[in-house]
């Protein structure tokens, strides 16, 4: 009943999902065809432009490589210029599942909260990525008072306003310390359970010395930036 | 082997912290991107602690038989830099190069975009 009242747009960055973007955008036309989506190529190497010129998705094709956050802003620009009213973030590889996307935004649209986090259930993780999700979520905490249970899922809805912080940054991709950023500024988030797949093909882009960068950065820029970042 | 000498800590701290700042404030006004700025927090960050605990280059001075502990000093900041501008210029490299294809790929675009035809694909 919510879902005439806001325009929602899916952003779907994809770099080299040859293998599973076909596969995720059947499911969402078929679970969600209400919405619309937005496929951004970042400059895949393999075969992802074809596939989407083929079955004729709603892509955009950045001609090389701008990374997620890069990736991403595009797809807000796109979606600010569309006049949409929210942007969800979701995955090329088939982790993230369209059936909670209504849940999410009826979330949004009951608590009128500013961004809506998917949260993940802690057992499915394993390793050095359930320590890591565990001590940023801790640190978080510290730095804002509010607790976020999962700060790393990639499942995020975001609402006009905070879509418009994202289109006019440098450094906003969307990561953690976005979120830290976010809370100080005063936005209202809010989380929903939701569960996810495992990878079928390909595997994540952060792994070994890349995951220990990505913590290192994420802690330096959550605990400075509370200070400087206004 | 020569001890640092308290000036040279002190100028040392409060040049370091001075810079810290420097970059932070870079940072909040979207100056420079987080991820760009960390190497240099970290590097004042261990400027910082050299100067505070000067025991730790006084310990690496006396391995690498260094007769005095700021000459250990300044040769540990000067392969960081160094390092640094290597990866830099590697970074120019890999810019120009996307620059390059940028400006192929916009300029193809507008021909065939006047002419018609198929475009081709210029990914590297």
């Amino acid at each position: 009943m919510y879902e005439k009242k806001i325009k929602i747009l899916i952003i779907i960055p994809a770099y080299n999902e040859e293998k599973n973007i076909e596969r995720v955008i059947n499911l969402l036309k078929k679970k969600v065809p209400q919405y619309d989506y937005i496929i951004i190529n970042d400059g895949s190497c393999d075969k992802t432009e074809e596939i989407c010129n083929m079955n004729l998705y709603n892509y955009i094709n950045l001609p090389i490589n701008l990374g997620l956050g890069g990736a991403f802003q595009t797809g807000i620009k796109y979606a600010l210029n569309n006049c949409y009213d929210a942007c969800l973030q979701f995955d090329a590889d088939g982790q993230h599942k369209p059936e909670y996307i209504d849940v999410m935004i009826n979330k949004m649209v009951a608590e009128k909260c500013d961004i809506v986090i998917g949260v993940r259930n802690k057992g499915t993780m394993k390793g050095i990525r359930k320590i890591g999700s565990y001590m940023l979520s801790y640190l978080i905490e510290r730095v804002t008072g509010v607790k976020l249970s999962d700060p790393t899922s990639g499942m995020r809805l975001y609402n006009y306003k905070a879509m418009k912080e994202i289109g006019n940054s440098v450094n906003l991709a969307p990561e953690p310390d976005a979120l830290v950023y976010f809370l100080n500024k005063g936005f209202y988030i809010s989380e929903v359970n939701i569960k996810m797949e495992e990878r079928i093909f390909g595997k994540s882009y952060l792994s070994g010395i890349k995951s220990f960068e990505y913590m290192l950065q994420m802690f330096i820029s959550i605990i400075f930036l509370k200070i400087f970042r206004r | 082997m020569y001890e640092m000498s308290y000036v040279l800590r002190i100028i040392l701290l409060i040049v370091s912290i001075l810079s810290i700042v420097f970059v932070l404030k870079k940072i909040a006004i979207e100056n420079i991107k987080i991820a760009e700025a960390i190497y240099w927090i970290l590097f004042f960050g261990v400027i910082i602690f050299l100067s505070i605990f000067p025991q730790v280059a006084v310990y690496f001075a006396e391995i690498l038989q260094i007769e005095s502990t700021a000459n250990f000093v300044f040769l540990f900041f000067l392969f960081l830099l160094i390092i640094k501008i290597f990866l830099l210029s590697i970074k120019c490299s890999q810019l120009e190069n996307k620059l390059m294809v940028l400006t192929q790929y916009l300029a193809i675009h507008e021909k065939m975009g006047k002419g018609g035809g198929k475009v081709i694909s210029l990914r590297i």
